[in-house]
């Protein structure tokens, strides 16, 4: 399972939203998350990917649409050590 | 509480409500004597107007439904998310509909805008290989427990549901203060020391069980023989909140059987009437 459809499932777990209206264009705003909403999908990340998704980063627009968290977890995910 | 038979693999809607005589059952049992669920004033400060009912209580009914309409097997799951408390004497509506292999359900009120609770319930792979770390750290279950749930809740009589509120009941008894000073040690260093005061919610809470384990029986002698632990938390700060996922493995015989999965939010405030409101979940 990829980064997109990890977070489509825990999305549609926590919205009644239908998985084909999560596209990368889709922004947070959009989907009108609630703080605990982004508490859980943060737990979520850090669980699955091991990175650490801080508030500031949606507060400071970084992070305003799917497609900026996707591409956020892929490029700061720990690279599996080479033997 | 009301509890019902049901005989249709998707229930129909399901109305519940919870008096004063429920709360204090299930805080004689579980030892949750949070004064959000007693005293109006600790309810309002949390943010609530109206006594709040315990989400373990709140639960235990559905997961009856779910149960009687879909039994248990293989490695099943139950997940569930807390979004807003149940009030004393509300009535709600419990409602299923099928989803994947599984069934998705919702708490909500009358009107079907206001959710309660939300989540899921089917069929999952083994996670035993993950929860080996758990084994090395186990204590056993003191037995009395079984008794006094039986005594509490005789008409419940999924051992899962049993053992899932004996684990949940023993983590907030001996283990929820490690757990809060953790976060309150976090969110200290965080805010450079200054005094906080915290109000700690449940957010989540999923239970993994092998049925085919509960299939055979939880007797006395299979009893004395379980073991849980609780493996540390991993803890995320996001504003004065802090958010975790507390992981209690349950083994007979030193095999995983269940793991009970506790969602926790401690939101840390400045705000001195929330120093009177000590540990307890929502």
């Amino acid at each position: 399972m990829n980064v997109a459809e990890f977070l489509q499932d825990a999305i549609v777990e926590l919205k009644d939203v239908d998985e084909s209206a999560l596209v990368p264009a889709l922004t947070f705003e959009e989907l009108a998350l609630d703080s605990l909403d982004y508490v859980e999908i943060q737990l979520r990340i850090k669980k699955k990917f091991r990175v650490e998704i801080t508030p500031e980063l949606f507060s400071s627009g970084q992070l305003k649409n799917l497609g900026d968290l996707y591409a956020y977890i892929e490029t700061h995910q720990p690279q599996p050590a080479v033997a | 509480m009301q509890t019902a038979r049901i005989v249709d693999a998707t229930p129909g809607p399901l109305t519940l409500g919870f008096d004063m005589l429920d709360v204090e059952r299930w805080a004689q049992f579980s030892g949750d004597r949070n004064p959000i669920h007693f005293d109006l004033a600790h309810a309002r400060a949390a943010g609530v107007d109206a006594l709040i009912v315990h989400g373990m209580l709140a639960m235990m009914p559905m997961k009856q439904a779910l149960s009687q309409a879909k039994p248990p097997a293989g490695w099943t799951k139950f997940r569930a998310l807390l979004r807003k408390p149940v009030a004393h004497g509300q009535n709600v509506v419990f409602d299923t509909k099928p989803a994947g292999a599984g069934l998705a359900f919702r708490l909500h009120d009358a009107s079907g805008q206001v959710e309660h609770f939300r989540g899921t319930y089917g069929r999952v792979d083994d996670p035993s290989s993950q929860l080996q770390g758990g084994v090395a750290r186990a204590r056993p279950l003191d037995g009395a427990h079984l008794e006094r749930f039986r005594h509490a809740y005789p008409d419940v009589r999924e051992r899962w549901i049993a053992l899932d509120a004996i684990v949940f009941s023993e983590f907030m008894r001996t283990r929820l203060h490690v757990v809060e000073r953790l976060a309150r040690a976090h969110m200290m260093r965080l805010s450079g020391g200054a005094p906080m005061s915290r109000v700690v919610v449940q957010s989540s809470h999923t239970v993994t069980f092998d049925a085919a384990f509960f299939d055979q029986g939880l007797d006395a002698g299979a009893w004395s023989r379980l073991s849980h632990a609780l493996l540390a938390p991993e803890l995320l700060a996001s504003g004065n909140q802090i958010g975790g996922v507390v992981a209690l493995p349950v083994m007979c015989d030193g095999r995983p059987v269940m793991l009970v999965e506790v969602g926790l939010v401690a939101r840390f405030d400045t705000n001195p009437i929330n120093d009177q409101l000590n540990g307890g979940l929502k």
